[in-house]
């Protein structure tokens, strides 16, 4: 069994799915300030195409169309592309799995249905997902699942039953990402998962440094930044570690060090890498770098959206480049 | 004299042969870069035919060769 649906269809020729990409990436919106500095934000997004998000006017609407993005690239893919692919879609659909377990365990069907139609998800897993009552029921089955992967993803019921759901999250995301990086990938997929595992591994050294937490922070192997640097740098006890290793990572480090200042170095330092790679490198660089994109700009809309009452300057800082 | 001659045929298909393979990965290439294009972009046909078209010369100019080479090297 396995986490993500099967395709038969053979797909597309890389050329013709990179041709298709640039042509999307023309519609990719780029002046965020101008939008949301407009006189009325949501109807400039109206007049820019995004109709449907306006008229539902809900945040999980950007996700909802992302996913669908997602899907539309994974089903135009050949072969060849999907393999190396595969591990980037794995990473994506475990936040569709803990949505859906998120939404199994508040009872919320209507929502459960609504993240899995677009899932990459297989049919499987989303039967689980669907039928099975709640989330210790459903636990056992993704671990079958998960399980193929690596041995490390057992135990997820009784994670969730001393931790709660949140253990459990970040139990399966953590061994996704260092079970992802020891197989064989794409020298550019490669890159890409040890730069969030650095991404995932500096968030942990802020918030140990920000929270004087006393136990040491669990970091992940397989990233550019080696364990003994970021053990190290948890051990200082101040703010710098984190912001050096940004620095180090991403080339710039943000002025005033703040949780939301740091998730966006961290996040527009990927932009930037993949820009790189987009340029330098194949079509693997490109449509990962168009992935990259359409997830930031879901994330840009989601904010908007949420913060459609708030003052816009706080929305302005929510905005990732 | 015989052997002249297999010769002679043989840098003619070569040089036919070769801009033809060329050719022929250069149009499967453009023309699924095109086909997308065209996807995302109708308006763009007359452009993308224009390209598929440029990689015709190279086996143009090849048969030319050949047809030299057939008829002039004795």
């Amino acid at each position: 069994m396995e986490l993500l649906r099967k395709i038969e269809d053979g797909g597309y020729p890389t050329e013709y799915l990179v041709a298709r990409i640039q042509g999307r990436s023309a519609a990719f919106l780029r002046d965020w300030d101008a939008l949301i500095f407009s006189p009325d934000p949501l109807a400039s997004l109206a007049a820019t195409g995004y109709r449907n998000i306006i008229a539902a006017r809900a945040e999980d609407i950007p996700w909802q169309r992302l996913a669908r993005e997602y899907e539309w690239v994974y089903l135009q893919m050949n072969s060849a592309l999907r393999r190396i692919f595969k591990p980037f879609f794995t990473h994506q659909e475990l936040r569709t799995l803990f949505l859906a377990l998120r939404y199994k365990r508040g009872n919320d069907e209507k929502r459960l249905q609504e993240v899995l139609l677009a899932s990459l998800l297989a049919k499987t897993v989303k039967t689980t997902l669907r039928d099975l009552p709640d989330v210790p029921a459903v636990l056992p089955e993704v671990e079958r699942v998960l399980i193929v992967m690596s041995p490390r993803f057992s135990g997820l019921e009784d994670l969730f039953l001393r931790g709660g759901l949140g253990a459990v999250e970040q139990h399966i995301t953590d061994t996704c990402l260092e079970h992802t990086v020891r197989s064989p990938l794409h020298p550019i997929m490669r890159g890409f998962f040890r730069r969030l595992i650095d991404m995932r591994n500096i968030m942990s050294l802020y918030k140990h440094q920000r929270w004087t937490m006393k136990d040491r922070p669990l970091f992940l192997r397989g990233g550019t930044i080696e364990e003994p640097v970021l053990t190290q740098a948890a051990g200082s006890r101040t703010g710098e570690g984190a912001s050096d290793l940004i620095a180090r990572l991403t080339g710039t480090a943000p002025e005033i060090i703040t949780p939301t200042s740091v998730e966006h170095a961290l996040i527009e330092g990927m932009t930037r890498l993949l820009k790189k790679e987009a340029r330098t490198a194949s079509e693997i660089g490109r449509i990962l770098q168009y992935l990259w994109q359409c997830f930031i700009e879901a994330r840009n809309l989601s904010a908007i959206l949420a913060g459609r009452d708030m003052d816009r300057e706080l929305v302005s800082q929510e905005i990732l480049s | 004299m015989e052997m002249q001659k297999v010769l002679i045929a043989f840098a003619a298909a070569l040089s036919i042969g070769l801009p033809a393979f060329a050719t022929a990965w250069a149009q499967s290439k453009i023309g699924a870069a095109g086909a997308g294009a065209l996807a995302e972009k109708p308006e763009l046909s007359g452009t993308i035919i224009i390209l598929l078209a440029i990689p015709e010369t190279m086996v143009i100019l090849g048969f030319v060769i050949a047809t030299m080479i057939l008829l002039t090297v004795k």
